[in-house]
């Protein structure tokens, strides 16, 4: 399928401009220029990999191994002599990558010149850890398949070493992210290129999402060809909760559901990804699980708050079919030795691969060079329960009790036709089930005020309540989602240039059919009534439509040869997406997102690789957003509360607002990158310098609405006290006044804007102590505004005190964080006895946290009056003595900045081959047990984890087997 | 180096820190300087470890209160007899008890270096009240003698006068102030507070449009506004400024309270024990404040909002700050007082002034330091003055948040029909004391 494909005619004009126009624009105008003045990819003798595949302790030949090229199509599978031969190479750094069952797959770093041939044997070892120059963290140069933005890729020796439970361990291998401890200790998100930001704006942002849980709301994860979504996740409280569940909802998916045994590779795209990638706005990370046959293992990991035990096994079912099995449980204590709180998990997945007609590898060139069609069936199931519980423990807490249980069945199916020419055609298809279950009790206390458990709207006798009890709200939620994507790419030349066109139409569908949230109306998580923003009642989830989205996408590759051997790479496409309005595809659109997207790579030498890149792309709002709760007040008309309970009468209005949106649609997020990327000829050494700015706006937040209610007054029939006579009320009213409220609409109102570097560099080995150095750094400043109008906390006072005429308001605040990490892994390995040490020292050299406002009096812009008139107040008549009622400062708002003292922690980890194909490692977090530094008066406290060490294990079952059966032979 | 100096009460911060100035530059050429609340460790020959200060009191009277103290057989000027009580402001402060000699003289030996809070009292006896009555007719109704003050000690030896002066039995008084806080493990049961009023006169008196309110807040250190920006507004002869007040209900004679008798303002007036046991049945109390949250007892009048600030607070069940300067006033048209603005780092403050002449009684009532750390408010320096001596002459500080005990007024005597007098030296720190909830009935 490459064979052949790159010719053309001349080359590139010596220099072109992108003028002052958007990038789409500049994208376009090159993919023009190329298309016009082409040169070909030199001919097959020139750029040329090749090499052997051999056994690494015997140099045995090794036959049928896949060999390909990260991030791309091409590749090779090794003859019976163990050669391989990939022409057409692209120059600059490449990753090889040689899989074969029954060995550790390798990882081969080289640079690849502008032409010539480049030799590269590769050896192979049952395990990981005899694999020369194995990676321990993210390769930096290497490349997510069909991606040309930035990507970090780990592959299954760097997961092995890391000692993580779950994908949110593995992701601590990329630059920036925080080394943890594993284990299954709380909701694990993640976010690219992004960081906390201050929070000294309890008031303003009621309910709505921090930096942190936009951000990893807009991190799309895709296991196993499908995406996983949060979307429907409805696990909240809402705006006015006063509890909160442990859940993820309101942000990216719990990665505690993915265990890191089973991972055979993640890709984290942090750059701009390319058109086939969707709802999203900070990056992708695609997880691939174990899949093919394999040899059948054990492993298990355990310290003092964690235990974990995993099988993973892979079995080839005839020439064409292969059949994947793991399984996993996980426990964590979470504080022991303080309260009896523990997360388990539980998952496996089987996984089913039939192949018709060819049977090579995919993207390894065929038998022969001859491409024939061949028919690829994937299918998955995929099993999973994660568990949180917090007991109650009356001696800690009477009363308080948490827990979260989320379970799930996903099926998948991926059929992938390889047509003649090299096109392919692909059809992924999957249903998850999701049953969300969350609890949240408190023991509560009230004063004695008038109560009503009206769920409609209108007017009704209701009751005195008061005094302490014990609240509980249930969450129970039930998601489906649907997802298909139909692809097709096809290879060809075009006007000269080599081309790998994509389009793709992907169908999305997320319900929630679950009981809802759930409580006992006489019991409510809320202590007081008739407040600003009204309070919840008890909310069935299985009324709430779907959420419907649609894309089509259009994505092409080009790679080109400049003059003087100076390789360029394209990747542009363009993407549309649609959100709709019903609960169906053809239901109407909602919103519809543009998302042209542009990637360009150059390698002017064969050492250096210049990129940078350009797109949109946009994240439709949640379920939870689109279909708010709707917010209930309870207007007190009579509050006639005697001595004698027979003589009492409370009436109460209910009114029932609908907060929802019709104008909520997509945010969007303009993402722009430029990096740097120099290597060593023999791949040994790199360095990677990247610099970003992702600015997402329209995120979901809640906007502040002034509103008013009307309450009535009543006479009532019997007013004496004390006789002893139930007493009534007498319509008509007798006065009316009005009570000003707050409504929580759901808004594309967030800006989140993250700007900064990241830097990789790989030294090269010291030989005489065996010892090499990586270095991962990343400076990411993050800044969160919010548009719209705050009244402040003491609005509340406004509505209750009918003296007051007017209330201020304020525009909203900025938040902002910013960190700057490094993190040091000095590796020493000696392949032959199978031995990795790796000491890991991260330190935190710079963390900040600001918010940014004007507080001080005269920071007000207007008034609202009580009869809902918003007036706004010019600067300079801020002092004048008529608005000295306005001059309040902003209770709710704590600007200022807060940082928190640099530090490091160190990490060691000690792993061992062992006899029988095994694993021993020893793991050490936090190995000189730093607790941190606390906090001056302009200082937070910085308080690392305690010491925590465990062993991590893996054992090959055939291995072992064999050793058995040989130890009974042998008896015999 | 021995240091004699004179305080009076009415000094500012200013000068208690010009007393101890020089103590500090006579202790070490002028080159340390010292901090009041750390145990001295200098030897200063004695053979022990800390440097301990002699005090000496001179209790002193003048106009209505030197005739008083004369007709006692005080020397001119001067008040025997008086129980002097100093106080250690620390966190377990020294305290110590004296009584002026026949000179007017209480002497303190060897006092630890601190801020001391000085309280003296002097109460008559029936014989001692009709001994002074006796003496001059316009004396008559003098029952006790107050005074008190706070004072930096250290050094050697330090002289200070407190200005005695004469407690009247006054009128409509607090007699008991009931924070009602139940601080449970897991949250906060606040609606129980109350305040008992007592006649302390021979004649019925008439709530109607009387006042209850706070003074202007805060009375504690801050950055903006400090105790020196605050002074033109705590310390101010002519009234007690304040934004939170609230009125009596009534248009003359609706709410009569005879001699002897009490009355219960409640933030709520319901059976706080349903929910709580060792809370208080507030459900006959005659008043109450009213919130947004609130059930409203109709057999309660509802005291009237009528502060530039809502008094129902965050809560929305009614009044909320039990502690502070409390005060009662007569009755008044509050939109007639004389109001005037200031501005602190959080808010611009609308408040007026209650002119002196209204103001029946005040209880100044600050945080126990226990109680303070339990408030969160462990940083808090009160300021010196939270009210104008001509009020009050010391704060008591007795508040916390324990739903066990309430700020109660001594009775000073009783009369021989029973009903007991309430002691009014106008010196919270030695009319009030602790002790169980007892809404309706004083000691």
């Amino acid at each position: 399928m490459i064979d052949g494909c790159l010719r053309g005619g001349s080359g590139l004009p010596p220099r072109f401009s992108a003028g002052r126009g958007s990038a789409a624009v500049t994208a376009i105008l090159i993919l023009l220029a190329l298309t016009v003045t082409p040169r070909p990819v030199q001919a097959q003798d020139e750029a040329t990999v090749v090499g052997r595949v051999l056994e690494a302790e015997s140099g045995t030949p090794l036959a049928s191994a896949s060999v390909l090229l990260e991030g791309t199509d091409l590749g090779a599978l090794s003859d019976s002599t163990g050669r391989y031969r990939i022409a057409d190479v692209p120059p600059g750094p490449q990753v090889l990558v040689v899989r074969l069952i029954g060995f550790a797959t390798a990882r081969v770093p080289l640079t690849v010149p502008g032409s010539g041939v480049i030799a590269r044997d590769v050896e192979l070892s049952t395990t990981a850890l005899q694999l020369p120059g194995l990676t321990v963290t993210a390769d930096a140069v290497g490349r997510a398949r069909g991606e040309l933005g930035t990507a970090s890729v780990i592959d299954t020796e760097a997961i092995e070493l890391q000692s993580a439970t779950s994908l949110a361990g593995v992701l601590e291998l990329i630059p920036g992210a925080e080394l943890k401890p594993p284990g299954l200790g709380d909701v694990q998100q993640f976010s690219i290129r992004s960081v906390s930001t201050g929070s000294g704006t309890s008031g303003l942002t009621v309910g709505g999402p921090s930096a942190g849980q936009l951000s990893s709301f807009g991190t799309l994860v895709i296991l196993d060809g499908v995406p996983l979504s949060n979307n429907a996740n409805l696990q909240t409280t809402g705006p006015r909760g006063e509890a909160r569940a442990p859940s993820s909802a309101g942000g990216g998916i719990d990665l505690r559901r993915i265990p890191a045994s089973t991972i055979e590779r993640v890709e984290v795209i942090r750059g701009v990804p390319s058109a086939r990638y969707g709802d999203l706005t900070q990056g992708v990370i695609v997880v691939d699980t174990r899949a093919g046959a394999f040899e059948p293992e054990a492993r298990t990991l355990f310290d003092a708050r964690t235990g974990a035990g995993s099988f993973l096994g892979g079995w080839r079912l005839g020439d064409q079919r292969a059949l994947t099995g793991t399984f996993d449980f996980t426990r964590t204590r979470l504080e022991p030795g303080v309260v009896d709180d523990r997360a388990y998990r539980l998952s496996g997945q089987l996984a089913h691969r039939a192949s018709f007609g060819d049977v090579s590898p995919e993207g390894a060139a065929p038998a022969g060079g001859v491409e024939r069609p061949r028919l690829v069936l994937d299918s998955r199931a995929d099993l999973f329960q994660v568990y949180q519980n917090s007991p109650e423990d009356p001696e800690v807490e009477p009363g308080r009790a948490a827990s979260n249980r989320e379970r799930g069945l996903r099926v998948s199916e991926r059929a992938r036709l390889t047509l003649d020419g090299g096109g392919t055609v692909e059809l992924n298809a999957s249903l998850d089930w999701l049953r969300q279950e969350s609890m949240i009790q408190r023991l509560r206390t009230r004063g004695a005020l008038p109560f009503t458990d009206r769920l409609t709207e209108g007017r009704s006798r209701g009751r005195f309540i008061g005094g302490e009890y014990v609240s509980r709200a249930d969450l129970d939620g039930e998601i489906w989602q649907f997802f298909s994507r139909l692809e097709a790419a096809r290879p060809g030349s075009w006007l000269g240039v080599d081309h790998r066109f994509r389009t793709g139409l992907e169908l999305r569908r997320e319900a929630n059919t679950g009981a809802g949230y759930q409580f006992d109306i006489q019991f409510p998580p809320q202590t007081s009534f008739n407040g600003v923003r009204g309070f919840d009642r008890p909310r069935a989830f299985d009324r709430i439509p779907p959420l419907t989205t649609s894309a089509l996408y259009l994505d092409d590759r080009v790679v080109s040869m400049l003059p003087g051997d100076v390789a360029l790479e394209l990747q542009a496409g363009l993407r549309a997406s649609v959100l709709h309005d019903g609960g169906y595809w053809l239901s109407g659109a909602r919103d519809l997102a543009l998302q042209p997207r542009v990637n360009l790579q150059v390698a002017p030498l064969p050492w250096l690789r210049l990129r940078g890149g350009w797109g949109r792309t946009a994240k439709s709002p949640s379920l939870a957003d689109i279909f708010p709760a709707p917010q209930y007040f309870d207007v007190v008309n009579v509050n006639w509360f005697t001595p004698d309970p027979v003589e009492r009468l409370a009436v109460l209005t209910t009114f029932i607002e609908d907060p929802t949106n019709p104008d909520l649609g997509f945010s969007v997020a303009r993402k722009a990158e430029a990096g740097i990327e120099l290597a060593s000829s023999g791949g040994e050494a790199s360095l990677t310098l990247t610099a970003f700015r992702d600015r997402t706006e329209g995120g979901v937040g809640f906007r502040s609405e002034p509103g008013f209610l009307l309450r009535d007054r009543f006479a009532l029939t019997d007013s004496v006290v004390g006789d002893g006579q139930p007493t009534d009320y007498v319509e008509p009213a007798i006065a009316t006044d009005t009570l000003p409220i707050l409504l929580d609409i759901p808004d594309n109102n967030l800006t989140l804007d993250n700007r900064g570097w990241e830097l990789t560099a790989r030294f090269p080995e010291f030989r005489p102590l065996r010892l090499r150095l990586e270095v991962q750094g990343a400076w990411i400043e993050t800044e969160l505004f919010k548009e719209g109008l705050d009244f402040g906390f003491r609005f509340r006072n406004f509505q209750i005190d009918e003296r007051i005429p007017r209330w201020p308001f304020w525009e909203s605040v900025t938040n902002e964080g910013l960190r700057g990490l490094m993190t040091y892994r000095v590796i020493h390995h000696q392949p032959a006895a199978g031995l990795v040490i790796t000491g890991t020292v991260q330190h935190i050299f710079k963390e900040e946290q600001r918010t940014a406002a004007a507080t001080d009096t005269l920071a007000f812009e207007g008034y609202i009056t009580r009869s809902g008139e918003l007036v706004r107040v010019p600067a300079e008549q801020r002092t004048r003595p008529e608005f000295s009622d306005l001059r309040i400062a902003r209770s709710n708002v704590f600007a200022g900045t807060s940082e928190t003292p640099a530090d490091w922690l160190m990490s060691l980890q000690v792993s061992l081959t062992l006899p029988l194909d095994g694993r021993l490692s020893f793991y050490a977090y936090n190995v000189l047990d730093r607790p941190g530094k606390a906090g001056g008066s302009e200082f937070q406290s910085r308080f690392f984890p305690p010491l925590r060490f465990g062993l991590e294990g893996a054992m090959s079952l055939d291995a072992a087997a064999s050793a058995v059966g040989g130890l009974f032979s042998s008896a015999r | 180096m021995a240091v004699s100096t004179t305080l009076l009460i009415r000094q500012s911060r200013t000068l208690a820190l010009a007393v101890l100035l020089p103590v500090a530059f006579a202790c070490d050429g002028g080159t340390q300087t010292v901090d009041p609340a750390a145990p001295d460790t200098t030897d200063n020959g004695g053979g022990g470890g800390e440097l301990r200060t002699d005090l000496t009191v001179v209790v002193t009277v003048q106009g209505e209160a030197a005739e008083a103290a004369a007709a006692l057989g005080s020397p001119a000027g001067r008040l025997s007899g008086a129980q002097v009580v100093v106080q250690g402001r620390s966190t377990g402060g020294e305290r110590d008890t004296a009584i002026s000699d026949a000179s007017g003289v209480a002497s303190f030996d060897r006092l630890l270096s601190d801020a001391y809070d000085i309280s003296l009292s002097r109460l008559l006896s029936s014989e001692e009240a009709e001994q002074v009555a006796a003496a001059d007719e316009s004396l008559d109704g003098i029952r006790a003698f107050g005074g008190g003050g706070i004072l930096g000690v250290s050094g050697d030896s330090i002289t200070a006068e407190i200005e005695a002066v004469a407690g009247r039995r006054g009128s409509l008084v607090f007699s008991e102030v009931y924070n009602g806080v139940k601080r449970t493990s897991t949250d906060v049961y606040h609606h129980a507070p109350y305040f008992e009023l007592y006649n302390n006169a021979d004649t019925t008196i008439y709530l109607d449009q009387k006042v209850i309110g706070l003074g202007t807040f805060p009375i504690w250190e801050t950055s903006d506004p400090t105790c020196a920006d605050m002074q033109q507004w705590l310390n101010d002869p002519a009234g007690i400024w304040s934004e939170l007040h609230m009125q009596f209900p009534g248009n003359g004679q609706d709410y009569p309270l005879a001699a002897g008798e009490t009355v219960i303002v409640a933030k709520d007036a319901v059976d706080h024990s349903e929910f709580y046991p060792e809370l208080p049945d507030l459900s006959r109390a005659a008043f109450e404040s009213i919130g947004h949250s609130d059930v409203d007892n109709p057999a309660s009048a509802n005291m009237i909002d009528v502060g530039t600030r809502t008094s129902s607070g965050a809560l929305g069940h009614g009044w909320f700050i039990m502690w502070g300067v409390l005060y009662i006033a007569d009755a008044l048209d509050p939109d007639a007082l004389v109001q005037e603005e200031y501005s602190t780092a959080t808010r611009e403050v609308t408040h007026r002034r209650i002119p002196a002449e209204k103001v029946l009684d005040v209880a100044n009532i600050v945080f126990t330091p226990e109680g303070l750390a339990g408030f969160g408010g462990s940083g808090m320096d009160l300021c010196p003055e939270a009210v104008h001596p001509s009020f009050d002459r010391q704060s008591a500080r007795l508040h916390d948040e324990d739903a066990s005990v309430s700020i109660q007024r001594r009775v000073i005597a009783t009369f021989p029909d029973g009903r007991p007098l309430l002691q009014r030296t106008m010196t919270s720190a030695v009319d009030y004391f602790r002790d169980t909830p007892s809404p309706t009935s004083v000691p």
